[in-house]
């Protein structure tokens, strides 16, 4: 239901309430030192106090003015009826797109009500190419709002449910698919998709925004063409996340979904492919898709086998200096059936967790080593804590990043695997996930 | 119309003054970053993809530029900019400094401070913001600023982020400096005043408004720190915004010529109801005419199409003979047309009130009217180029001569260096903002407002009586002195030992004296009035060789103090030069040393200084002259 005081809270909630006033209506606030003033009135923030009313006047600024000071509120005007959003003119026909976009959450594009200050998102195919220039002469779009959820709110059902309907549109023949993800999480989403789309015959691009598509600078609008682009043009399949390349509007780089990880947490080119380049990228003037990798071609769809189970019982735990190994023992005492470890450098953690990783080892619980270092691989032969551990069983996960590692440990408990299955799979190359060569130039 | 003296109050002149000035409180409005000036090195590329509603407010130049894809490239430097001018980082909480200086001058002016103050964002797509929107607050409305016994309006005070600085174009991609942007503006508008007799009593109300923000001590000064738009209006016309007017003099003459462009179109909006032209049918089907134009004789029209270009035009009705005429010097419609057509990157515009010309000749002008269907008493105008792009600016310049039939239009214009304006684009509608949802709103409490009201600044007389006393100065000196954009460097110059007179005198007299003589003032950098003060104040440079070495230096004839003196003959004397004057004089002496012994120190320095003032420094000859002196007393015992 929408709430006609949107936002406001108590003694201003009552003080609007006891006036009958709306959002949206003119008012004139009498003030008690006197005087009065007029505007639209408008909707608090959720976050902001509860003893002002937001107004905004005639020159178009929004002001607070304080509960305490307004002796009257008088509506001039109530509020007119919101017209429905024109729609804009149809370009293409419903069902017949080249590429299929599904949205997840977060707004990738949006208009704004100058009046109002409402921020309306938009995901019809026909706003979109109205939002976008130059986004209808890359491809033909068909969109599916799927759900909408902030990306931190994204869990490995959401997962499953994305991974059986990337696959569904890729058995129906569309050329690329697109998914609009919140970025916190869009690379852990990105793994998940890869893990589950087996033979995938066609791209699957995730793509986020860093800067809000509510300003005219935001990246979301050069990062969709991107993506589309890729989804469209390139010549080879698999899950991508396609974001900024640098700072600047001319490139949108194209990350293997197995090898991505947001390293930033306002740039626009937060988006980094570890221990190799982005796959493929994107050039914005001229949207020719260029490969910089040897890429899985495209291929056909009946190779693809879609296995999207996840099982949670797999944890992601960062070691820290004297980390005790009591966290280990509660671990395997609430069920837990794989546990990655983000050791120090070359894969290690502290003598004191030896006896605690010992014991989940014994009970059946898969135990892998990844690097908090990010860049770089795990090499446990080197140093003697590293060989203590191996000695206990400890998996070493090469160059696969400590995130990657956790989705696939949750995919392949979700396939059923077995102790053995998991030490033998985990450590395995089954996306590009894992690299046997780190180039000297990255 | 004469281009005599005007009578403002018959023609119901108003000018609202809105002025801008950057805030000197220590880094920028939503970063702590440092305000001060910096090139490169480094860039990165943008485009803005506004919202086709933001676009809606009838700009069409601007629809065109951003339809074209214009590019930005952004400069920065690693003080003056950091992730959040590169629009890469959400803003910082604002500056409470910055907050609080807005704050005291509403307080000075008696305005009413809102209670919450909301951060929005105002939409600019120029890519002067790299976000596309700045971000300005409303913090005080209502107030009265007194000017000589005459009681100013204020309308509203706001603080908002200064724009990135523009370092010019080539062909799609605009420069910007990233420096500039962030910095902490106060606006303060007031409302429009009646010219009674004279612009000079806008030149007044801005100059009292700058001394009231000056008394602040919390405003930069300099060149680029101040800007003024003028709304300038007469009876029956629209309101013409004048954007960004630096420099107080030109005030007066831009708010003249204003009124006589404005009286002019009031003349040729009259002229145009008695020729019966109304205002929805005054201009005809915009026709491709390169099959006619294609016969013209030599010169630039034949050119242009010999390269391939499309000529384009319309009938103006009732304009013939309006066009071209110039009442008054610069005040000529066919010229704002030109203005719209460099908009659209034309070369320019071509109308009928200047043919025969460019090689169309009676006849082709006559087959032209033809063509168009231009009657006896109607205009042609033409423009040559690209056919989309001189269709679209064409349709701009029609629109343009429909609106004038009704009256002066509302529109926004430059100002020129001489005083003039030129036409930039129609007024825009009603600020397209919508709030800052990265930051949450400010309650100003009344403890701080109690406190500020406690530490107001003394006013603006009693600033004026005290500098003069704390450094000896005429109060005429001392009031100049605060209004001056270098009252900073006068500080430095006392700081450094140079006497305070002699520093006040040169940084407002000698540098208006030298401005009167028609010398580029502005082209002298703080920096060159600071070597000037060190060399003054270490006795390498005679106060009195300033004015000279200034003159050197403004005429662009020297690139340093250094330099203008060395020209001037008043380089520093070598070493050894500096050391035979001091023998000289010593040997000279030997008497009065025999009788006077160390005492003849003081009798020898004046006849050495006498002849070496302004070309070494004083120190250096005391040391000399003590040395020697003890050498000559070594060798008389």
């Amino acid at each position: 239901m929408e709430d006609e005081l949107s936002g406001y809270r108590g003694p201003a909630r009552e003080l609007l309430l006891r006036a009958g006033a709306r959002v949206g209506d003119e008012v004139e606030l009498a003030l008690s030192d006197g005087g009065s003033i007029s505007g639209t009135l408008m909707p608090r923030y959720e976050h902001a106090d509860d003893s002002h009313v937001t107004l905004k006047l005639g020159n178009g600024y929004n002001i607070g003015i304080s509960v305490s000071r307004i002796s009257e509120i008088r509506i001039s005007r109530r509020r007119a009826p919101q017209p429905s959003p024109e729609p804009a003119p149809a370009r293409a026909q419903p069902g017949r797109g080249e590429v299929l976009v599904l949205g997840t959450g977060g707004t990738i594009a949006s208009r704004i009500d100058y009046r109002t200050g409402a921020v309306t998102p938009v995901f019809r195919p026909e706003d979109l190419y109205s939002r976008v220039p130059g986004l209808y002469e890359i491809a033909r779009l068909d969109t599916e709002l799927l759900f909408n959820v902030l990306s931190e709110n994204m869990t490995p059902d959401h997962w499953s449910a994305l991974a059986e309907r990337v696959g569904r549109a890729a058995a129906k023949g569309y050329r690329g698919i697109v998914v609009t993800h919140g970025t916190d999480t869009m690379h852990y989403t990105a793994a998940a998709l890869s893990f589950a789309l087996e033979g995938l015959p066609v791209p699957v691009i995730l793509v986020g925004a860093q800067r809000s598509s509510d300003r005219p600078s935001s990246d979301a609008y050069t990062n969709l063409k991107g993506a589309v682009a890729a989804a469209a043009r390139g010549d080879f399949s698999g899950v991508y996340v396609a974001m900024h390349r640098s700072l600047s509007d001319l490139e949108i780089a194209i990350h293997r979904g197995v090898r991505v990880r947001k390293n930033h947490t306002s740039r626009r080119d937060a988006f980094q492919s570890i221990n190799s380049g982005p796959a493929a990228v994107v050039d914005l003037r001229t949207m020719e898709v260029k490969k910089l990798e040897e890429l899985p071609p495209r291929s056909d769809p009946g190779s693809l086998r879609v296995k999207p189970r996840f099982d949670r019982r797999a944890f992601l735990l960062k070691y820290f200096p004297g980390m005790d190994g009591s966290i280990v023992d509660a671990l395997v005492d609430a069920g837990y059936r794989a546990l990655i470890l983000e050791g120090t450098g070359l894969g290690h953690v502290g003598r004191q967790l030896q006896g605690s990783i010992a014991r989940a080892i014994e009970e059946g619980v898969f135990v892998g080593m990844t690097s908090q270092c990010i860049w770089g691989s795990v090499r446990m032969t080197v140093y003697e804590t590293g060989r203590d551990l191996l000695r206990l069983g400890v998996v070493p996960l090469g160059d696969m990043l400590s995130e990657v590692a956790l989705v696939k440990a949750m995919w392949l408990l979700g396939q059923g695997a077995g102790p053995e299955d998991m030490r033998s799979l985990m450590p395995s190359n089954l996306r590009g996930e894992i690299s046997e060569r780190r180039r000297i130039v990255a | 119309m004469s281009s005599g003296q005007l009578d403002y109050a018959s023609l119901g002149l108003k000018v609202g003054i809105e002025l801008h000035r950057q805030l000197d409180v220590g880094g920028k409005l939503f970063c702590g970053c440092s305000a001060r000036r910096e090139e490169g090195p480094g860039s990165f590329r943008r485009f803005l993809v506004p919202s086709e509603s933001e676009l809606g407010d009838v700009d069409p130049a601007a629809l065109f530029e951003a339809a074209r894809g214009l590019e930005f490239e952004y400069v920065y430097g690693d003080e003056s900019s950091c992730l959040v001018e590169a629009d890469e980082e959400p803003p910082h909480d604002v500056n409470r400094r910055a907050l609080e200086a807005a704050l005291t001058v509403a307080l000075m002016l008696g305005s009413r401070v809102v209670d919450e103050v909301h951060v929005m964002r105002k939409i600019v797509i120029d890519g002067s913001n790299t976000a596309g929107f700045q971000r300005t607050m409303l913090v005080a409305v209502g107030g009265t600023l007194n000017v000589g016994g005459r009681e100013v309006g204020v309308q509203t005070i706001t603080l908002e982020e200064d724009a990135a600085r523009n370092l010019g174009s080539e062909g799609r991609v605009k420069r910007y400096g990233l420096d500039r942007l962030g910095i902490p503006l106060i606006e303060v508008s007031l409302a429009p005043i009646e010219v009674r007799s004279s612009p000079q009593e806008v030149v007044e109300v801005a100059a009292a408004l700058g001394r009231l923000l000056k008394s602040t001590g919390l405003v930069a000064r300099g060149i680029g720190t101040v800007r003024q738009d003028l709304n300038i209006s007469i009876r029956g016309s629209g309101i013409v915004e004048v954007k960004g007017v630096q420099e107080l003099p030109l005030i007066a003459k831009i708010v003249e010529f204003e009124a006589r462009r404005l009286s002019w179109l009031l003349q040729v909006a009259a002229e145009l109801s008695r020729r019966g032209v109304k205002p929805e049918s005054a201009t005809g089907e915009i026709l491709d005419v390169t099959d006619v134009l294609s016969r013209a004789g030599e010169g630039i029209v034949r050119r242009a199409l010999g390269k391939g270009a499309r000529a384009l035009a319309f009938a103006a009705r009732g304009y013939r003979g309006l066009l071209g005429s110039e009442p008054h010097e610069g005040v000529r419609v066919g010229r704002d047309l030109a203005s719209i057509a460099n908009a659209f990157g034309l070369g320019g515009v071509i109308h009928s009130d200047e043919l025969p010309g460019y090689g169309i000749d009676e006849g082709l002008l006559r087959e032209l009217r033809a063509r168009v269907g231009a009657g006896e008493g109607d205009a042609v105008v033409i423009a040559l180029g690209d056919a989309e792009v001189v269709r679209r600016a064409l349709e701009a310049m029609a629109a343009r001569l429909r609106d004038i039939v009704s009256g002066p239009p509302a529109e926004t214009r430059a100002p020129t260096p001489d005083g003039r304006t030129r036409y930039m684009r129609p007024r825009p509608g009603s600020a397209r903002m919508y709030p800052e949802t990265d930051l949450l709103p400010i309650p100003i409490d009344d403890s701080t407002l109690e406190r500020l009201r406690r530490n107001l600044p003394p006013p603006w007389d009693e600033q004026v009586s005290s500098l003069a006393s704390r450094y000896g100065l005429s109060r005429k000196l001392a009031d100049e002195l605060l209004d001056s954009e270098r009252y900073g460097l006068f500080l430095e110059a006392v700081e450094m030992g140079v006497r305070p007179s002699v520093a006040a005198s040169l940084v407002v007299e000698t540098l208006v004296s030298l401005r009167r003589e028609g010398l580029d003032v502005d082209s002298l950098s703080d920096e060159h009035l600071r070597q000037l003060f060190r060399a003054i104040a270490s006795g390498r440079l005679a106060k009195e060789a300033a004015p000279d070495v200034l003159r050197e230096m403004a005429s662009g004839r020297a690139r340093s103090v250094d330099e203008a003196a060395g020209a001037l003959g008043l380089s520093a004397l070598s070493d050894r030069e500096l050391l035979a004057i001091v023998d000289e004089v010593i040997g000279r002496n030997s008497r009065l040393i025999a009788e006077r012994g160390e005492r003849a120190l003081g009798p020898l320095m004046g006849e050495v200084m006498s002849r070496v003032r302004g070309r070494a420094d004083g120190a250096k000859v005391n040391e000399l002259v003590r040395r020697r002196l003890e050498e000559a007393l070594r060798r008389q015992s």
